[in-house]
């Protein structure tokens, strides 16, 4: 396709799906590929240094810590991706139900959804936690809400714009289906700003439930999280720096190479910029 | 795009840049005042607490950190001294009637509250209703309303408290920071509330409290000990993270810290520039709700006991440092205890997995574990103790609120299984009342754990008042205790203090007293840095 290979000689991207490529594979297969049980307690062992058996040493509790880095990733993806797909289905959703409406309902629609935007996310992310407790399944609900605001607006914008369209108004006027020629026309338009909104949600995602498993409120022990791990190795930096490093590592690279990912597919995608060069 | 991209970068690092400096500006006061070089004492003495206390009430008891700040705003009848030893405070002196329930106190001439009123026996009188009145929600009402008749005003300075029945330990009980003396006038004039408006007879009175941040107290000139305290001032830093706290230590921002946690020790015991105080004395323990399901089973809590990993605690919470608790906590020698059931329990996975399937639950049960996100200790041994019930097929869940909520739950009795970090309450052994008697839910007991035999043996205990019969029925109770073990009991651990090595006159209580360590902080300065 044309956007492949437009794709593939963007460096940004390739340097993205270089490291998101292997970071995927990983949240897939990671309890599968872990050399130990990310979460066998061994207090006897604690801090040892790298060995053959645990090649980035153990934590605390004796726990490998490679084997807790590769399971850890999984939960951050998982947040990220199935919040993502919520907030996309459902911002999307609201988003073409207002547009299509139009007028005052639609708009009053449109600033219901829109106030969730005026809370700071992790003070709601907070809220929704101490409210109704932490875990994995209620950092999706998080998230969902949080973003669905972002996509709700790009779909509302795209909607009001295509119904007006001349193209519209005369396919209809020849007897096509209304819905169908507002779904392939709304699709045409909104597709490009939805995936790039869909990468920049999934990175922000990440760091949210990172920064929440760090103050305890994400994941929870004894399941690792990439976030968690960095929380719980900020007590120990005087007794093993590599326990923080790690985690850290990883976490600042999967957000990096994600965030570059929405910033080549902007370049790749956006019709507006894509005659500009 | 490039060019934009590149000077977007570049502004955001400036602003960034620029918003650190204005930050650093306003961070809060550096620690350049409170010791002029050349003076032999500072005037401020400055100390990091772990803990924003819950309640100001010197009533309810809400941690070692806060009672550090209370033993300095209020005082009781009598306290146990620095030295270890029973002393009088606010009370010259007392005797006890031929009756063994008559107790006459003299208050002293000199004693008065912070707001210039004198001490007087009504308010000592209108202090024990207080510790009885439901409103207040006294941490010990429950062993005041047991023992306590009423109180007698003879005159001004001189109150008679009487007992229902003698009552071996009530000396003790009065030497509680929770039982202490607090004025009549002042809380009817400020509706009983002293959270909000606190006001005793200790060496300090209350300045300020930001909440979350600081609190200030200041000398009170008509402290009824000469010469003390020491320090003109104290500034306690709320400073809850472990890192933040020892840091602060470090880099001299604070003077004195408490609860230096157990990967610290090493390093500051090695370190010239710091003293660091320790007393091996409180112990991590289970507690459980007993109201209904598994947990209600003895059968149940033994083989918990059996399970738990004690090592493992020790080695993972609290770096090696502490010792595994295979019995009661008493130690031998201890209220002359031989140490008879020191080997109670042991590590068995088999044995507990065998008692689980006796009670009925040979396939485990679903349970949440409470503990606290705020004190890495208390987290790191819930995580062991997750990990050793699960090898017994006991799922459980970590539930990690901070420790505020926490405290609150375990007023209500809200857990099934918690994990507690505690000394007892007094060195005499009825501190065992507290924790096992029957009754409703507090802070130091199972919820809902009710034993006949084991009331009967706490009364005995506490009325009789010849020392070798006590000894012998605390073994019984021992016994007992342990083998219903509404309590498991993990080790011993280490409560360490840490300080510049220029603070003098602090210290550490040994024992259970190590709570009750912020009584010498009237004896202690900042010397020169």
């Amino acid at each position: 396709m044309d956007t492949m290979k437009q794709c593939m000689k963007n460096k940004k991207f390739v340097f993205s799906a270089v490291i998101l490529i292997p970071v995927l594979f990983i949240a897939v297969f990671g309890p599968m590929l872990v050399p130990n049980d990310p979460i066998a307690i061994n207090p006897s062992i604690a801090f040892a240094s790298a060995s053959s058996q645990y090649p980035f040493g153990t934590d605390e509790f004796g726990r490998c810590i490679l084997s807790r880095l590769l399971a850890g990733i999984r939960p951050s993806m998982l947040v990220a991706f199935i919040g993502t797909l919520g907030s996309f289905t459902v911002g999307s959703l609201l988003g073409v139900v207002s547009g299509y409406t139009g007028g005052k309902t639609g708009n009053i629609i449109m600033r219901a959804v829109e106030l969730i935007l005026c809370f700071p996310p992790i003070l709601l992310a907070m809220m929704i936690v101490c409210l109704w407790g932490a875990g994995v399944r209620n950092l999706v609900i998080v998230v969902a809400i949080l973003y669905t605001p972002h996509f709700a607006r790009i779909a509302y914008s795209s909607t009001l714009k295509v119904r007006k369209m001349e193209y519209v108004e005369s396919e209809i006027s020849i007897g096509a289906s209304t819905l169908r020629v507002l779904g392939k026309t709304i699709f045409s338009n909104v597709f490009s700003p939805l995936i790039i909104q869909i990468s920049l949600t999934i990175s922000s995602a990440i760091l949210l439930e990172s920064g929440l498993s760090f103050l305890g409120l994400g994941v929870q022990p004894p399941e690792p999280s990439l976030g968690q791990m960095i929380g719980d190795a900020r007590g120990f930096l005087s007794l093993d720096v590599m326990y923080t490093v790690w985690p850290s590592l990883f976490l600042s690279l999967t957000i990096l190479a994600t965030n570059l990912m929405g910033d080549a597919l902007r370049d790749v995608l956006d019709p507006k910029l894509r005659d500009s060069f | 795009m490039t060019r934009c991209y590149l000077k977007q970068v570049f502004m955001t690092l400036l602003v960034a840049v620029a918003a650190m400096f204005a930050l650093a500006g306003c961070g809060g006061d550096n620690a350049a005042d409170g010791s002029s070089s050349g003076a032999a004492k500072a005037d401020e003495l400055i100390i990091g607490i772990s803990a924003d206390p819950s309640t100001l009430d010197p009533m309810v008891q809400s941690g070692q950190a806060t009672r550090l700040i209370k033993m300095n705003l209020y005082r009781g009848l009598a306290a146990y001294e620095a030295d270890g030893k029973i002393g009088m405070e606010i009370a010259d002196s007392y005797e006890i009637a031929p009756d063994n329930v008559t107790y006459t106190f003299k208050i002293k001439p000199n004693a008065k509250f912070h707001d210039g009123s004198d001490i007087t026996a009504e308010d000592v009188k209108f202090s024990m209703e207080r510790i009885l009145d439901a409103k207040v929600g006294a941490t010990f009402r429950a062993d005041f309303q047991k023992v306590l008749d009423h109180c007698e005003v003879v005159d001004n300075k001189t109150v008679k408290i009487i007992l229902k029945e003698p009552c071996a330990p009530f000396l003790d009980y009065l030497t509680l920071p929770e039982s202490v003396i607090v004025s009549k006038a002042w809380c009817e004039t400020h509706n009983n509330d002293l959270n909000s408006n606190p006001m005793g007879s200790g060496p300090y009175k209350f300045v300020s409290w930001d909440k979350g941040h600081e609190m200030m107290v200041a000398a009170f000139e008509q402290f009824y000990k000469p010469g003390k305290p020491e320090s003109k001032s104290i500034r306690f830093v709320i400073a809850p993270d472990d890192t933040t706290r020892v840091n602060a230590l470090r880099t001299g921002e604070v003077d004195l810290i408490d609860y230096v946690p157990a990967k610290e020790v090493k390093a500051l015991l090695n370190d010239q520039k710091f003293t660091v105080d320790i007393s091996e004395a409180p112990f991590m323990c289970l507690q459980f709700n007993c109201k209904e399901g598994p947990l209600a089973n003895p059968l149940v809590r033994r083989a918990i006991a059996y399970a738990v990993d004690r090592q493992g605690v020790i080695d993972a919470a609290f770096v090696g440092r502490g010792t595994p608790i295979n019995g009661f906590p008493t130690r031998k020698g201890q209220n002359n205890y031989d140490g008879k059931y020191d080997n109670y329990f042991s590590y068995d996975v088999e044995k507990a997995k065998s008692l689980l399937a006796e009670a009925g639950y040979p396939n485990g049960f679903k349970v949440k574990i409470l503990s606290s996100s705020t004190y890495d200790m208390h987290k790191q041994t819930a995580i062991v103790v997750q990990d050793s019930l699960k090898k017994i097929g006991i799922d459980a869940q970590v539930e990690l609120p901070d420790w505020s909520t926490r405290i609150e739950r375990s007023n209500k009795g809200d857990y099934e299984i918690m994990v507690s970090g505690t000394a007892g309450n007094i060195v005499d052994m009825d501190w065992c009342t507290n924790y096992f008697a029957s009754g409703e839910p507090r802070m130091n007991s199972s919820a809902w754990f009710a034993d006949e035999k084991v009331d009967s043996l706490l009364r005995e205990g506490r009325v009789t008042l010849d020392t070798q019969k006590r000894e012998a029925i605390y073994d019984q109770l021992r016994d007992r205790l342990l083998e219903l073990s509404p309590f498991v009991f993990i080790n011993y651990r280490e409560q360490c203090f840490a300080r510049g090595k220029y603070v003098q006159g602090f210290t550490n209580m040994d024992g259970i007293l190590t709570y009750n360590s912020g009584i010498s902080l009237e004896n202690t300065y900042a010397g020169k840095k």
